[in-house]
């Protein structure tokens, strides 16, 4: 809660710190790819293929294919690419074929760079053809997937796009289910799932920006916006930071998300993770941002607020009425998963004065003969349910059954049977159960499931006013919290009447004219917050 | 840290300083919690009702009779049910009640606990010595509410009472609260009265208290046996009996039937009743059922400045019994004149209720000193001070108007 002021100054006071970071970062560059910058490709095919067999310790995907070309036979060819990342048909018809068949008159008449040049113009029909002169693009692009073409005498090659391979087909997404709605989810491949948003918004004001970042996994990452919609401070902002990211690996978006945050303490998410592109263009739609990496279905969208967490798409698909009832569900579903536990220990440890008196007698008849105190039976209940969700999730699938049996028979059951654990506080952790599963955002669920236990930690120790004492306390943590400038709370603190259609309720297509209230331009104060690669974390 | 030596160790503004002044500010917020305290909910006796005798000994002042829950015995259901009685009493001698209920932890397994007890029951020696030092101590105590129901007993002992069992309920206090509710919106001689309607009264107009009373009917050694309940009928029952009226927190008396509803007529607190007439023709009854009825009051002055109280119960209602031959209940004149005799009975009522409180017993259970306070000050400011002589001379009128809406779900008697 005091991450962003304390942060700022910190960085602003210590200067001679950053250059010392600085420094390490180049060193670490340096380790990397950076090696081949600038190293020009040489003119030798022998020795250019000996460099990269050497560089690549010989690896046995990487293919050589050796070719000689049709009427300049004294002329050798060298197409070089990776098994696997290229898909065979596509090389076979458009470079292979057109290289080996087609007439290749003019030896003697055209230098090697001449004909690579005619080549390119002329034979190679893929979409992507590029000029590579030094061995860091050559390096990018041959793991990308191109096949990289070098010939004798030129200390040019030629790389063309045939990026294929075996990859997971578009199918239904997996966390954000939906009755009515598209079908689609993303998959690993950030091409396609660039070209689903843009089947979606087939707009020319729909733009996008790639960067690459891992030195060593060389992950492309794109962030998509629709221009004029989209903030630019916040656009600025985002580009910083992801700008200043450098690690060696990015192999899935939860490591942008930790690293582009603000809050880095807090247990909110601030950015919000998402697997259909029907959600993800309502939000570009809406000014939002989106940042896609390659090999995983979930994009991320910034700014994220904590309203965004309960919204489903199938919110708008279905009618209004049904909508705003659902809306409602999941924010009190939400407050049952936080706190249902905790009050429930605090009537029970606490405030047996404040349930009816037959409920009371009821509770009182089950906790007769229960050996533990009311609080630690909760705790070990709601123990147990976490051991058996991550069982349930890290299992194979195969053994599902028994865990179902063995976790509702066996300890549901007989636990209470044996007079254990009270039935009510199986009830209790049952119902907080579902009720956490009720959000359509998983991280927000996170968020709760840490929380309750601190609240039951307040609320056996001092009941109700620990509850108090401690949703007091998120409330003035979740009011500190920004998101790429973007307060938490909005549009509820700050309050913007105009926004609320679109909150607990969610008002008639007819009704949403306007698009929620811009509110990151006018703010002054931004976060701009500088990623700190493998940094020790402050404190 | 690395780059710490330049900065001072303490920033005010830096974070392990705010962490520590926030740890300082829920440290000191904890001991703002104020009086509470943990307690197991399987170390609490729940009491369900207090009872209130006088101490038959003479040694002490009071003997206070406490009905706490079993819990276990209560659902039947669960496991380590000894199926024994779903309540048990203590009673402890006292010159105090707190003295006497703490006094109870020697006979005590665990803390009784009055967050829910929701009777409070005075014997009949110890009302006729005053019933208002003992409600000081529910509305007193914290643990306590004070909305809670208060009853008399007539003829035995609140400890009677409570260690009755009683085969409806399970628990015998819900009996004798749902008895009371039961009666008062279904026929309405009794009402119930509030711990906090008892204090509410020590305010301005000298309202005298009244209590809904209840005795017992049948074999007192069974009444408090297990065996009670497994016969048809029961051995012993708890009966509602008639409401009865203080002066000056002392019992006085109890009311006849028929007055104990003209009191709750005059006190709008009828829901629902029945009123039985005589066929306007011919030999047998007619039954009037009261759907709404509702009393309000207008203070006026005669000449010589002295308050005239006058009543008017305005009710509704349906004929729904006849045992009249030929009464054609299809013609509104009929009802109209059923009305009319519903009305007069329902005035009878009242003003029996009148002259025994007025001018036999002489003690404002009627709260017309109260009425009078609210409506007409003036003249409450000037009689204020020898009301008790004032009220027996204050006259009044009380006027009834019926509106009969229906004849249920038939038209002409079957009778011819």
């Amino acid at each position: 809660m005091f991450g962003s002021g304390s942060y700022l100054q910190g960085k602003r006071k210590s200067g001679g710190k950053s250059d010392k970071r600085s420094a390490r970062a180049e060193r670490h560059e340096q380790e990397q790819l950076q090696p081949f910058a600038g190293l020009p490709l040489g003119v030798s095919l022998e020795k250019n293929m000996e460099l990269i067999k050497r560089e690549l310790g010989e690896s046995q995907d990487i293919i050589f294919r050796c070719l000689q070309l049709k009427d300049a036979e004294s002329t050798k060819a060298l197409i070089v690419y990776v098994q696997g990342m290229v898909d065979d048909e596509r090389l076979n018809e458009f470079i292979l074929q057109p290289l080996h068949r087609e007439d290749f008159p003019g030896e003697g008449e055209l230098s090697p760079k001449g004909m690579l040049e005619r080549m390119k113009n002329k034979q190679l029909s893929t979409g992507i053809v590029l000029d590579i002169s030094d061995w860091k693009l050559f390096f990018q692009k041959l793991f990308m997937g191109y096949a990289i073409i070098m010939l004798e005498g030129s200390d040019t090659a030629l790389g063309a796009s045939v990026v294929g391979g075996e990859r997971r087909g578009i199918e239904e997404p997996k966390t954000e289910m939906a009755i009515r709605g598209p079908r689609e989810g993303f998959t690993e491949s950030i091409r396609v799932n660039t070209s689903m948003i843009r089947r979606k918004i087939r707009s020319p004001k729909l733009w996008l920006e790639q960067w690459t970042i891992g030195e060593i996994s060389q992950t492309p990452v794109s962030i998509m916006y629709v221009k004029g919609l989209a903030d630019e401070n916040v656009l600025a902002d985002l580009r910083e930071r992801l700008e200043s990211i450098r690690i060696d690996g990015v192999l899935e978006s939860g490591y942008i998300e930790e690293l582009i945050s603000d809050q880095k303490w807090s247990p909110f998410p601030t950015v919000i993770n998402i697997e259909r592109p029907d959600a993800v263009a309502g939000n570009l739609l809406e000014g939002r941002i989106v940042i896609l990496i390659d090999g995983t279905p979930f994009v991320l969208i910034v700014p994220a607020i904590l309203n965004m967490f309960f919204q489903a798409s199938e919110d708008y698909y279905q009618r209004f009425d049904i909508a705003t009832f659902l809306r409602m569900l999941r924010f009190v579903s939400f407050l049952i998963a936080l706190m249902m536990p905790s009050v429930y220990i605090a009537i029970v440890g606490y405030h047996q004065e404040m349930i009816p008196t037959q409920l009371l007698l009821k509770l009182a008849a089950q906790r007769e003969g229960v050996p533990f105190p009311a609080y630690l039976e909760a705790f070990i209940m709601e123990f147990v349910f976490e051991i058996l969700r991550e069982a349930v999730v890290r299992m194979p699938s195969a053994a599902g059954n028994t865990i179902s049996i063995v976790g509702g028979l066996v300890i549901g059951q007989s636990v209470v049977e044996a007079g254990i654990v009270s039935p009510a506080v199986v009830i209790v952790v049952a119902f907080t159960a579902i009720s956490s599963f009720v959000s359509p955002a998983y991280s927000l669920g996170i968020a709760a499931r840490l929380l309750r236990f601190l609240l039951l930690l307040a609320a056996s120790t001092l009941g109700f006013y620990g509850i108090g004492l401690v949703v007091l306390l998120l409330l003035l943590h979740l009011s500190n919290i920004r998101s790429f400038g973007m307060p938490y709370l909005k549009p509820f603190a700050p309050s913007y009447f105009r926004d609320m259609k679109d909150t607990l309720v969610r008002a008639p297509m007819w009704l949403m004219r306007n698009r929620p209230e811009r509110l990151a331009s006018e703010n002054k104060v931004r976060q701009n917050i500088v990623i700190e690669p493998r940094k020790e974390p402050e404190q | 840290m690395s780059g710490g030596a330049r900065k001072p160790r303490l920033r005010p503004d830096s974070l392990g300083v705010k962490l520590a002044l926030l740890a300082v500010l829920c440290g000191t917020m904890s001991l703002l919690g104020g009086c509470w305290d943990q307690r197991y909910l399987d170390k609490l006796g729940v009491v369900m009702a207090l009872g209130i005798d006088a101490d038959p000994t003479g040694k002490q002042e009071f003997l206070v009779t406490v009905q706490v829950v079993l819990p276990q015995n209560v659902a039947a259901e669960s496991k380590g049910g000894l199926g024994g009685a779903p309540v048990t009493t203590f009673s402890e001698a006292g010159k105090t009640l707190f003295e006497a209920l703490r006094k109870m932890s020697s006979k005590t397994s665990r803390r009784l606990f009055f967050s829910h007890t929701q009777l409070v029951v005075i014997g009949e020696s110890a009302a006729r010595k005053g019933i208002y030092p003992l409600v000081d101590l529910i509305e007193r105590n914290p643990d306590i509410r004070s909305d809670i129901s208060i009853v008399c007993t007539r003829g035995i002992k609140a400890q009677q009472l409570l260690q009755m069992t009683t085969q409806m309920e399970n628990i015998p206090v819900n009996q004798f609260r749902e008895m009371l509710d039961v009666n008062q919106s279904a026929y309405g001689t009794n009402y119930a009265v509030y711990v906090k309607d008892i204090i509410r009264i020590r305010g301005k107009g000298q309202k005298q208290a009244v209590l809904p009373s209840i005795r017992a009917d049948g074999d007192k050694l069974t009444g408090r046996t297990v065996d009670n309940v497994s016969q048809i009928p029961p051995a012993e029952i708890p009966v509602l009996s008639t409401m009865a009226v203080f002066r000056e927190g002392k019992l006085v008396d109890y009311l006849k039937p028929k007055e104990s509803r003209g009191l709750s007529w005059l006190h709008d607190k009828v829901k629902s009743t029945v009123i039985n007439l005589a066929c306007p023709q011919a030999d047998g009854y007619l039954v009037v059922e009261v759907q709404e009825a509702s009393t309000g009051y207008k203070i006026k002055s005669d000449e010589e400045g002295m308050p005239v109280v006058n009543a008017e119960i305005r009710l509704t209602g349906s004929v729904q019994e006849i045992m009249c031959p030929d009464l054609d209940v299809m013609n509104e004149g009929v009802l109209n004149n059923i009305g009319e005799l519903a009305a007069k009975a329902v005035k009878d009522e009242a003003e029996a209720a009148i002259i025994r409180l007025q001018k036999k017993l002489r003690t404002d259970a009627l709260g017309w000193g109260k009425e009078i306070y609210l409506k007409a000050p003036s003249i409450w400011k000037r009689i204020e001070d020898d009301w008790p002589d004032v009220f027996p001379r204050v006259n009044s009128t009380v006027t009834c108007n019926v509106k009969i809406a229906g004849s249920g779900t038939r038209g002409e008697s079957i009778l011819k």
